[in-house]
């Protein structure tokens, strides 16, 4: 996947994201970071396709060229939300089967008609998230870390070529977070997805990741192989204006 | 726990959702079919009235404007009907819906006005101006008096909803400060629900010009009375012309209080 000259600006607003290139191959683990408001939200969601004010480019690596409408790149880019975003009322299974949604014809969402081997794919990602003892519950009785696991058998689902994950370990506490993002590993391990994380915890951002973006006031200020980022490199994005 | 099972568990979630459904729309059909019948609905009947129906519109043209001035006056009267009696319902309102948020009275307290409101609002406005009809007599008085009584119900229940559903941490802060019962109420819980209750309060009172139109038929007031008053008369065209003001006025009100709600919001 590649973005090419992505730019965001909000009128009445000083911010502003500007990306010239970024690329993400297949199994890559890429974490993005930067202090609050340093752009790191809106970047994923810009790939994604979600704010209307992006300009630039989106496309495939291996079809070497065509650039995706913001139909394909919704479709084609799974997005794992800080706050995970489940329909509450209903079901684990109903949540996963969701993920289907984008590739199926408009008579069958309506009337809820899902392919059988749609609700077995459905079937198979919550037993990869081991999410079996809790298929036919409401979502909003799961814990936290059970809910961001729906959210990535959800994407899964999607069978999306990128995986965008917006802070998955934020709203969790430190010991599900880390089995949250061990699941969200080995997720896109296993359907050889790109994987691109926004995090605040530089030491899990060298842990979990290959690649890492340094972002401040909307631009990428480096990006680096995990082991090569030292203590000046984090200073470069965290560090408070100089008066 | 091997695929098998799993599906196993989601089959037997989707008879179950089945069943419930099935049994929804069999409580469904047994109400709406013997409920159809008592309300003597029949399609046959209301095609035949189409012609009827299209009788009594062409009686209405072409519309006599001259009228406009008697027309104009019963606007306003209504119109001040309406204001009042949302204003007045607003200040009980405010008063029993305090008394009535459970978060901010004690139990008793919170229960006891809470029936007040539902007894007050489950009154309609038009029985509502036939009572004060008989107490004050005939005119706009009566028809105020009953906007601000159903009123103060709709609003004092809207109210303590919205007052339920502050932020009780944000209360709490306020109290923390040693705040009594006013000061929370005055700098914790007013300047949270203030938006909303001004949005309810204004389209309450759009609600209000709405009802203050048809209380003329029993004789409390407003461009209602002219309307019986004419139709009674085989005047139609002169109904026609009250008719149209009624709807210009609601349209203008819905327009002004949309506007006006967009403001504060």
């Amino acid at each position: 996947m590649r973005v090419r000259d992505l730019q965001v600006r909000y009128p009445g607003s000083e911010f502003s994201l500007e990306v010239e290139s970024l690329t993400v191959r297949r199994g890559e683990r890429i974490a993005i970071l930067g202090a609050s408001g340093s752009g790191k939200t809106t970047l994923l969601r810009a790939v994604k396709g979600l704010v209307p004010e992006a300009k630039g480019e989106v496309a495939l690596l291996r079809a070497s060229g065509p650039v995706l409408s913001r139909d394909e790149r919704l479709r084609s880019i799974a997005l794992i939300y800080q706050q995970f975003n489940l329909v509450g009322r209903s079901t684990v299974y109903e949540n996963i089967l969701a993920g289907c949604l984008g590739r199926l014809p408009s008579w069958r969402v309506a009337l809820g008609l899902f392919p059988r081997h749609e609700r077995e794919a459905a079937i198979r990602a919550a037993l990869e998230m081991g999410l079996e003892e809790q298929l036919v519950m409401r979502a909003d009785r799961l814990s936290g870390g059970q809910q961001q696991r729906v959210a990535i058998a959800r994407a899964i689902m999607q069978r999306a070529a990128l995986l965008l994950a917006d802070e998955p370990m934020a709203s969790l506490d430190p010991e599900t977070g880390a089995q949250v993002m061990d699941a969200l590993l080995g997720a896109a391990a296993l359907h050889g997805q790109g994987l691109l994380i926004s995090l605040h915890d530089p030491e899990a951002a060298c842990a979990y990741a290959n690649r890492i973006l340094g972002m401040r006031e909307g631009r990428i200020l480096f990006d680096l192989p995990s082991s090569e980022i030292g203590p000046d490199h984090l200073a470069s994005i965290y560090r408070k204006e100089e008066a | 726990m091997s695929t098998d099972q799993a599906w196993g568990r989601v089959a037997a979630w989707q008879r179950r959702r089945l069943a419930v459904r099935v049994f929804a729309a069999a409580v469904f059909i047994g109400l709406m079919v013997p409920a159809w019948r008592v309300s003597e609905a029949s399609v046959r009947t209301l095609v035949d009235g189409i012609p009827l129906a299209a009788d009594f519109v062409r009686r209405l043209f072409p519309a006599d404007f001259t009228i406009a001035g008697e027309m104009a006056r019963a606007c306003g009267e209504t119109a001040a009907i309406a204001f009042v009696g949302t204003v007045i319902s607003i200040v009980f309102a405010l008063g029993l819906g305090l008394l009535a948020a459970s978060n901010l009275a004690p139990m008793p307290v919170a229960a006891a006005a809470k029936a007040v409101l539902s007894f007050t609002r489950s009154i309609p406005v038009i029985i509502l101006a036939l009572l004060f009809v008989s107490a004050v007599g005939l005119g706009p008085f009566p028809g105020m008096l009953a906007i601000a009584f159903h009123g103060t119900g709709m609003l004092g229940k809207l109210y303590a909803d919205e007052f339920e559903s502050v932020d009780g941490r944000i209360l709490e802060a306020v109290r923390g400060t040693g705040a009594g019962w006013i000061g929370v109420v005055r700098y914790g819980l007013l300047p949270q629900a203030l938006p909303q209750l001004l949005s309810l309060s204004l389209f309450r009172f759009e609600m209000n010009v709405r009802e203050a139109t048809v209380l003329g038929l029993v004789g409390a007031g407003g461009i209602g009375y002219y309307i019986q008053l004419y139709a009674r008369a085989f005047q139609y065209e002169k109904v026609a012309t009250m008719v149209a003001a009624v709807i210009l006025m609601v349209l203008a009100m819905d327009a002004i209080t949309h506007w006006s709600r967009r403001r504060v919001l």
